[in-house]
């Protein structure tokens, strides 16, 4: 269905490459034109987007703004693409946060501006494409994409360590990818096989009767490729040195919306393909995701650097998502994908904070802090906000998330929900020893006494992210709500093929057990009368 | 016993227009050349040019005769869509080699001649006639002349003892192979009385007992040998890096992407059309094969240093890649690795062609990786290009080496070779270090000594911007080659 | 009118969002715009609720109850949350107590604070922001909504006590209240995620109290006891029992107004009244009734215990507060809900007026040793004196207090607490109430201590600063003088019917407390009953025997009604009510003997018993305790994740496994010898190989 009767998917996610082109003309010395431009483009973009959520369907399940046309017409692939309510809410974090980012680079990227903008504006097509892609290779194609502009964002622009940290960063997301599009090979020729068409189209993949012994690997290679996404644990430690190494833009984008991929690619694809295998997965993700939460929380409270404090406070956090999503129940995925964008907005907020004490000070060692907020009161202010929000105090956002989570969890299997909810504690003693030892005790450091607070460009590119940090926790219903077909009718959905595979499966084991019984039946029956 | 008759046969031009096309330009260089006034020192682009309107006068004959399917010359050259596509292979490989070399050649002032171009082509003619051989004569005579050429070219920098080594190296060994494969002819023919591969083909179906001689599979196993040589095969691998170290570079890119397409080409012509029934026994070893090509390929690479030497042993890895379709043994198979070997010679050329840019005019070469520390950002349209191949050959969306690598595991997979599939994906993945080791220096690196390129001449940015849009047309909108890949195998005389 | 209710804790958030935002530039321009902003703000929520309140009295009381739903919160699925208030006597109560409280210290604060510079607003902001929480808390009508009020007060309470955040005592007191708030947080949400699933699996997915309630009887026994447990968890953090009470004391390090409003009068009963409004639930399992009040009482006598021999002025009514508490959680725990809620009402009266009164003190301390630059310790009694003539106002506002937190008859204190340990008694729980009693002597006692140390004797500030000792200014004194009024006579609002009054507290609250175990049962039987009716018409005999169980259950109720009511003689009564006081005198004699007679007495004591001496001192030495036992562990631990399997074996594994392909490949690579005679054996071999391998294909 496309109710606007124009390509407007395609317009949002390829107009940044537009933007590109622009930029590629700009000469490199221009900096602020460069700068200029980029932001001009990314906040067009941002308001491009906003059609979709005007007139986003909340009524249908289905895919909506659809686009679809052949692309490798041979192989049956095809340019298809589509936005339902799982996917709406993260298209729009994209593209609200990526103005934000070029924002908050302002004055940070000082070297190779030009080229730091386009890997921000190709990053941003990578990142949509994937997100509204209904084509296995398609989305394959972005997926990978994706990691060529972020690489290069933490290679070029990074810390002292950005090498390791993007090469890295590159290998394991592309080892664990590789795996899937086997899978996605694989799955493309049994459906051939079974029902004659050569495609790629997940809406049509969905329907297909997967054996259940070729499900477990099928599903398994998805599931690497999507943990190691998330990051779940133990795929995760890629992230702290990507995270720390990172520029605060690629940090901010790297939370905010490439581990959603993961995420979001566990829902939209391994789950739906796979209801079968995910079941019997799910104690074991379960876990994983419990012990992530609980990993994440307590790895970060003995960080001595901010930013890796916060990436592994990024482990937990995905943790609650994950456990959420497979949780399998309204309140779970829902909750689960409340707290993906939760995660963008807090985390992201923080990995700005972060970055902004950085821009000054050069350091981000909590010891070389402390009394901060006595000079920088905006800052206190600020951070305070994403620190409330990222330990999920009611009223912010991420109340909201990880309530739905519990609930959804505690119904699925109430002893991990115990472990999870234990979690809050950790978050809580984690950031606010942070806080404290940054933000609070005496000015005791001089080179800290005269830091200037935050101008206005900072305030600008903190404030939407601190605005909603309030009104999602106060009005989740307006985010809610759009969801609320896609999700329902993904369980509903779920639930029914599930039913049918465990039916399937009764029926193969009661022939097993027949045919084994069969021949001494006879005898066997004779001696048990 | 058939009578010897001696018959002179139709002159079909259109069978062998490209191949003839090439020769004729290639005596054309020769000819100008030795009325070319010159002046000591001073180069000109004048026997380039020639050989660039050849070049491009032979890949639309190419394209115009795909269509073509028949049997010319008593079955000598089998002008098929096959060998059609072949030619198109060659003929981009050329054209880049050639846009490449006029820029080369004021670093190599000895390329400036009538006889390099004049080589190069002939070499070209030879590859394309590998891919057109219906006859296991002519097949060997084309790799010969395709061979001798190349040995000359490896040893055209006449100053350098590395080149001269190298094409010294290579002659060596290669004359090696070849008596194999000689060999390897000669019993097959002992074993059913023809050269010609369809007839042989033929001559098994009607003798099955035949097939499992120990004349005919000695025959298999030693042409294995001289083919898998010229692929760079394991273990017959062992004089590429070498070679390609101390070749000129435009001649090293040359060898890495034609010699490659064209020992391809006919190992598969013989082994489908010929051996087809042996389709079974073979399958086993060359899925080893494949594996170890490819895994010692991209291991040992890891380790390189010389920006060269590591694109050999990447050369050694995609052989295996290839040896995937060829072991998957389907029409789809065969298609893919069609459709590979064209986007492995535009990023192969591409790369070897940002080498070559960047070569010092007193001869000397830039082949260290870390003198491409920061040269990223110093010179972004080379940088991009060469970021842009690096991707390719890793297999990295949305570069042609990713549509290349997913027909081959693609059709792997639908044969039945999972493990294969699942092997070359690891390998693809170890391979992501070395080829993003080079982005890593181009980009996040800051230059130790001040490496400057000389002003690139028109003809390589154009064989550059050409590569880099191949690249990316046959990543991003792969389907109309993928069909003629598709039809070139259709179409293929049986 | 009703539907004005979220108006309520909506003047309070204006507050927040004028002050929070501008407030750096009001208090620029005018600092006194800000404290009147702040002060309008729960100014007129407390005129609101003084409406509201007279306008429900007005109702008959069985119709005391109003549900305002103001919009969706939290929904999906089966989950709907709602932003929604109600007013019922309860509510209405304690939102009279908390705006009426928060509006003096309010204007207490005035004066308290405003030399602060730079950050006067950011004070009114947090209290602001603490009275909208905490008017959530109450006025909320479902569970959800209440946990929004309760972390959001916690918020507050961290912001608070680290306000002088330079201080980083004040930095890590916050801290270790919010972090403790935190565990106890954990078991209240998971109390009601069981809660919410268990009533779920009944088909009543709601949180809400109106329809939580009447569908308790639902859960089984153990279930009701384990949410019971999990909720007051969540009230040990918030209100300061153990094990989790450690916070409080700390709690002090805040300014002087905060430790009166939040960790005294309001925030600190909440645990008190979740159970208040829980009554129904918690009547149906007895054993958590009877945790509570062991925790109660125990908490009770510990925290006074401790609270004998501090020297800090705001420590001892910490542990006062802690102490306080308990009785409180005991009333509760004994089914004593009315009770339990009076003296939450008096205590919030005479604890405010003590802090107050306290930070008057200190006010006046911090001007003296100020004004002769000595650094001594401001709130160290030790360092007081005789501030009996200086500050007069205080030292009888001050004493007020005292007689009524010692339970002297008369005073608010003794009718709230003695009808705490009457009822304990009468529930027939002895030894509990014995604790009560106790620990009632040690609270006359270190109070008395107190007042004597502080107002009596000589003045022992040093480097005569006691000469520039005098009274705070009006807006800190009249608001003393108005609690010192509500702390003499709040407490007729509840006199018991043996001292001639009608218990009018325990009837006001009755529409919600009025499910008492007896009556509750007794519900639950007719609701068996009536379900076996239902029943009845598909299988008549199993009815029968249900509606049988049914009547008994309630038959049953009955009779335990009779036996509370008829057991205890109104002699009883008197005669507890004799002894308590009698306890109480013997307190305030003791310390009378100890800090005015015999002033030796006091160190002799310490020297002949150290051990314990110090052991009191050290506050039971828990704090180190908890050190030892639960944060040095978990800190060990974590280093051990992070450097031990998050480094060594995760990413030594992924490491390691680069580096064996990279040891393989420079192996490898030497066999790359540069010699054609070994390429050529190389092809050799492959040579053989193929041949040999074709050979053996030819036999098979």
């Amino acid at each position: 269905m496309n109710q606007l009767h124009f390509p407007i998917i395609s317009l949002v996610t390829f107009f940044p490459i537009f933007g590109v082109l622009i930029l590629l003309m700009i000469d490199k010395e221009n900096e602020d034109v460069l700068r200029g431009t980029a932001l001009a483009f990314t906040v067009i973009e941002f308001f491009l987007s906003l059609p979709l959520l005007i007139y986003f369907n909340d009524g249908t399940a289905g895919m909506q703004f659809v686009e679809h046309f052949p692309w490798i017409r041979s192989m049956g692939i095809t340019y298809h693409l589509g936005i339902d309510g799982i996917s709406l809410w993260i298209v729009m974090l994209t593209t609200f946060l990526t103005p934000i980012c070029v924002l908050c680079s302002w004055s940070y990227i000082q070297k190779h501006v030009k080229e730091y903008m386009i890997c921000m504006l190709l990053l941003e097509t990578a990142m949509l494409g994937a997100l509204v892609a209904l084509d296995l290779i398609l989305f394959y194609v972005f997926w990978e994409l994706m990691l060529i502009p972020m690489y290069l964002l933490i290679g070029v622009w990074g810390g002292p360590q950005r090498v390791y940290a993007a090469v890295k960063f590159f290998i394991y997301t592309a080892a664990g990818s590789v795996f899937m599009l086997l899978s996605i090979l694989f799955l493309y020729y049994y459906n051939h096989k079974v029902t004659g068409v050569y495609t790629f189209d997940i809406l049509e993949l969905y329907k297909l009767n997967v054996p259940i012994s070729v499900q477990f690997w099928l599903c398994l290679a998805f599931f690497v490729s999507f943990a190691i996404k998330v990051p779940m644990f133990p795929l995760h430690t890629w992230l702290p040195d990507a995270h720390v190494q990172a520029p605060t833009a690629g940090s901010v984008i790297l939370a905010g919306v490439l581990l959603k991929m993961g995420t979001y690619g566990f829902l939209r694809f391994a789950m739906p393909l796979f209801p079968y295998a995910t079941h019997q997965y799910m104690p074991v993700i379960a876990t994983l995701s419990v012990i992530g939460i609980i990993y994440g929380a307590l790895v970060a409270m003995v960080q001595p650097d901010m930013k890796k404090l916060v990436a592994y406070s990024s482990v937990s956090h995905l943790g609650y998502v994950m456990l959420g999503l497979f949780a399998l129940n309204m309140q779970g995925i829902e909750g689960g994908i409340y707290q993906m964008l939760n995660h963008g907005i807090s985390t992201g907020a923080l990995f700005l904070i972060v970055g902004m004490i950085y821009e000054r000070r050069h350091t981000r060692m909590i010891k070389d802090f402390g009394g901060i907020a006595k000079v920088m009161p905006v800052f206190a202010t600020f951070f305070m906000i994403a620190t409330l929000s990222s330990v999920a105090v009611p009223g912010t956002n991420g109340f909201v998330g990880e309530f739905m989570i519990l609930v959804g969890a505690f119904r699925a299997y109430p002893v991990f929900a115990v472990f999870a909810a234990s979690g809050a504690i950790f978050g809580a003693v984690y950031m606010l020893w942070m806080y404290q030892r940054v933000m609070f005790c005496p000015l005791d450091k001089p080179e800290n006494e005269k830091l200037k607070d935050l101008n206005v460009r900072e305030i600008i590119t903190l404030l939407p992210l601190a605005v909603l940090v309030f009104v999602m926790g106060f009005f989740p219903g307006m985010f809610l709500r759009k969801m609320d077909a896609s999700v329902s009718h993904f369980i509903k959905d779920f639930n029914s093929r599930y039913e049918m595979y465990a039916q399937q499966r009764q029926q193969s084991l009661g022939e097993k057990i027949a045919a084994v019984t069969a021949t001494p039946a006879a005898g066997s029956s004779a001696v048990v009368e | 016993m058939e009578m010897l008759e001696f018959v002179v046969p139709a002159l079909n031009v259109k069978a062998i227009l490209p191949q003839l096309i090439l020769s004729l330009t290639a005596l054309t260089v020769l000819l100008v050349d030795v009325f070319a006034d010159r002046e000591a020192g001073k180069t000109s682009a004048a026997n380039g040019l020639i050989a660039v309107v050849g070049v491009v006068a032979a890949l639309f004959s190419a394209l115009l005769t795909i269509g073509m399917r028949e049997s010319a010359y008593s079955g000598m050259v089998l002008a098929d869509g096959f060998s059609s596509f072949i030619s198109v292979i060659i003929c981009v490989v050329a054209l880049l080699t050639v846009l490449s070399s006029i820029n080369y050649q004021r670093s190599c002032p000895a390329l400036d001649s009538g006889e390099y171009y004049c080589l190069l082509l002939f070499a070209a003619v030879g590859m394309m006639f590998m891919g057109a051989a219906g006859n296991l004569l002519l097949l060997f005579l084309a790799l010969e002349t395709m061979s001798i050429s190349i040995y000359v070219l490896a040893g055209f920098r006449s100053t350098d003892a590395k080149s001269i080594e190298s094409a010294l190296k290579y002659f060596l060994l290669g004359a090696f192979a070849s008596g194999f494969l000689l060999f390897g002819f000669a019993l097959l023919y002992g074993a059913t009385g023809t050269m010609d591969v369809v007839k042989i083909g033929a001559f098994l179906t009607a003798h099955p007992e035949v097939i499992h001689s120990r004349l005919l599979l000695g025959g298999v196993a030693l042409m294995t040998v001289g083919f898998g040589f010229k692929m760079a095969m394991f273990p017959f691998h062992m004089w590429t890096p070498d070679v390609y170290e101390g070749a000129p570079t435009v001649v090293t890119g040359f060898m890495a992407t034609g010699v490659k397409a064209a020992a391809f080409a006919a190992f598969m012509r013989v082994f489908f059309i010929a051996l087809g029934h042996l389709q079974v026994d073979w399958t086993a070893i060359m899925w080893l094969a494949a594996f170890l090509t490819m895994t010692i390929g991209n291991v040992v690479a890891l380790s390189q240093t010389n920006i060269k030497r590591m694109l050999a042993y990447s050369s050694i890895a995609h052989a295996g890649y290839l040896l995937v379709g060829f072991v998957a043994g389907t029409k789809m198979g065969q298609a893919a690795i069609l459709f590979y070997l064209l986007s492995y010679a535009f990023t192969n050329l591409g790369a070897f062609g940002v080498i070559a840019l960047l070569a010092k005019k007193d001869g000397g070469e830039y082949t260290e990786l870390k003198d491409f520390a920061g040269l990223g950002f110093k010179y972004p349209g080379m940088g991009l290009a060469m970021a842009v191949f690096m991707f390719s050959m890793a297999g990295i969306p949305p570069a042609s080496g990713f549509m290349g690598k997913f027909y081959l595991f693609s059709s792997a997979i639908k044969s039945g070779f999972v493990w294969l599939a699942i092997f070359g994906v690891i390998n693809s993945v170890i391979s992501l270090y070395y080829y993003l080791r080079v982005t890593v220096v181009m980009y996040f690196q800051e230059a130790e000594e001040e490496v400057v390129m000389p002003k690139a001449s028109p003809a390589i940015v154009v064989g550059l911007v050409l590569a880099a849009l191949g690249v990316l047309q046959m990543g991003i909108l792969p389907s109309y080659l993928w069909d003629l890949a598709q039809f070139s195998i259709k179409t293929m005389i049986m | 009118m009703f539907d004005k209710v979220w108006l309520i804790p909506i003047f309070p958030i204006i507050g927040v969002l004028i002050n929070g935002l501008l407030g750096r530039r009001i208090e620029e321009i005018n600092k006194d715009i800000v404290h009147w902003v702040a002060c309008v703000a729960v100014g007129l929520s407390f005129v609101l609720t003084c409406v509201l309140f007279f306008q429900m009295l007005g109702l008959p009381p069985d119709q005391r109850l109003y549900e305002f739903t103001w919009f969706d919160w939290i929904s999906g699925g089966v989950l709907h949350t709602y932003v929604a208030y109600q007013i019922d006597p309860l509510s209405m109560m304690m939102c009279m107590f908390v705006t009426g409280v928060g509006f003096l210290i309010h204007v207490y604060s005035i004066g308290y604070m405003y030399h602060e510079e730079g950050r006067y607003y950011r004070f009114f902001t947090y209290l602001n922001l603490f009275m909208f929480s905490m008017i959530n808390l109450i006025l909320a009508n479902n569970y959800l909504l209440l946990f929004l009020g309760w972390e959001g007060v916690g918020l507050c309470s961290y912001l608070l006590i680290g306000f002088w955040f330079s201080e980083e005592a004040n930095a890590i007191a916050g801290k270790k209240a919010f972090i403790t708030n935190r565990v106890g947080d954990f078991g209240f949400i998971l109390g009601l995620l069981l809660l919410y699933t268990q009533l779920g699996a009944h088909g009543v997915w709601s949180l809400q109290f109106s329809e939580v309630f009447p569908h308790v009887h639902l859960l089984s026994p153990s279930m009701a006891t384990a949410i019971c447990l999990l909720l007051f968890v969540g009230c040990t953090a918030k209100s300061a029992q153990i094990p989790l009470y450690v916070w409080l004391p700390d709690a002090m390090a805040g300014p002087t107004p905060v430790s009166a409003l939040i960790h005294a009068a309001t925030m600190v009963t909440s645990g008190v009244y979740m159970i208040a409004r829980s009554n129904i639930l918690y009547s149906l399992s007895p054993f958590a009734m009877g945790v509570v009040a062991t925790f109660g009482a125990l908490t009770a006598i510990f925290a006074a215990s401790i609270g004998l021999v501090q020297n800090d002025i705001k420590k001892v009514l910490a542990y006062s507060t802690v102490s306080q508490l308990g009785y409180m959680f005991l009333g509760l725990g004994v089914g004593a809900f009315a009770a339990g809620m009076f003296h939450v009402l008096t205590h919030a009266f005479f604890k405010a007026l003590l802090f107050l009164g306290s930070g008057s003190v200190i006010h006046a301390m911090h001007h003296g040793l100020h004004k002769v630059h000595s650094h001594a310790d401001a709130q160290d009694m030790r360092n007081m004196g005789g501030l009996k003539d200086k500050t007069p106002i205080t030292y009888v506002t001050f004493l007020i207090a005292t007689l009524a937190i010692a339970g002297i008859p008369g005073f608010s204190g003794f009718f709230s607490k003695d009808e705490i340990l009457w009822q304990t008694y009468a529930h027939g729980h002895f030894v509990l109430w014995l604790i009560g009693a106790v620990a009632a002597g040690m609270t006359a006692f270190y109070m008395f201590r107190l007042v004597f140390m502080t107002f009596f004797n000589e003045c022992r500030a040093p480097d005569g600063a006691a000469e520039h000792l005098h009274e705070s200014p009006k807006s800190m004194t009249v608001p003393l003088m108005i609690l010192a009024f509500l702390a003499a006579v709040g407490g007729y609002l509840g006199v018991p019917k043996a001292l001639g009054g009608n218990n009018r507290i325990e009837h006001f609250l009755e529409p919600v407390m009025g499910l008492g175990p007896e009556k509750l049962l007794k519900k639950a039987g007719a609701a068996m009953a009536g379900g076996a009716h239902h029943l009845a018409e598909a299988a008549h005999g199993a009815a029968e025997h249900a509606a049988a169980a049914g009547h008994a259950v309630a038959g049953h109720a009955a009779a335990m009604a009779e036996h509370a009511g008829a057991h205890h003689s109104l002699f009883a009564e008197y005669l507890l009510m004799g002894i308590s006081v009698a306890i109480a005198l013997i307190g305030i004699f003791i310390a009378y003997t100890m800090y005015i007679r015999k002033r030796e007495l006091p160190a002799k004591l310490a020297e002949s018993f150290p051990f314990l001496y110090r052991l009191l001192l050290n506050k039971w030495y828990v704090d180190e305790l908890y050190e030892l036992v639960v944060i040095k562990p978990i800190h060990g631990f974590s280093q051990l994740l992070w450097k031990g399997v998050d480094v060594a074996i995760v990413d030594g594994t992924v490491n390691g496994v680069a580096r064996v392909v990279g040891w393989f490949s420079g192996v490898i690579r030497y066999l790359q010898s540069g010699y054609v005679q070994s390429y050529a054996v190389s092809v050799v071999l492959g040579t053989v190989v193929l041949i040999i391998y074709y050979f053996i294909k030819a036999l098979s």
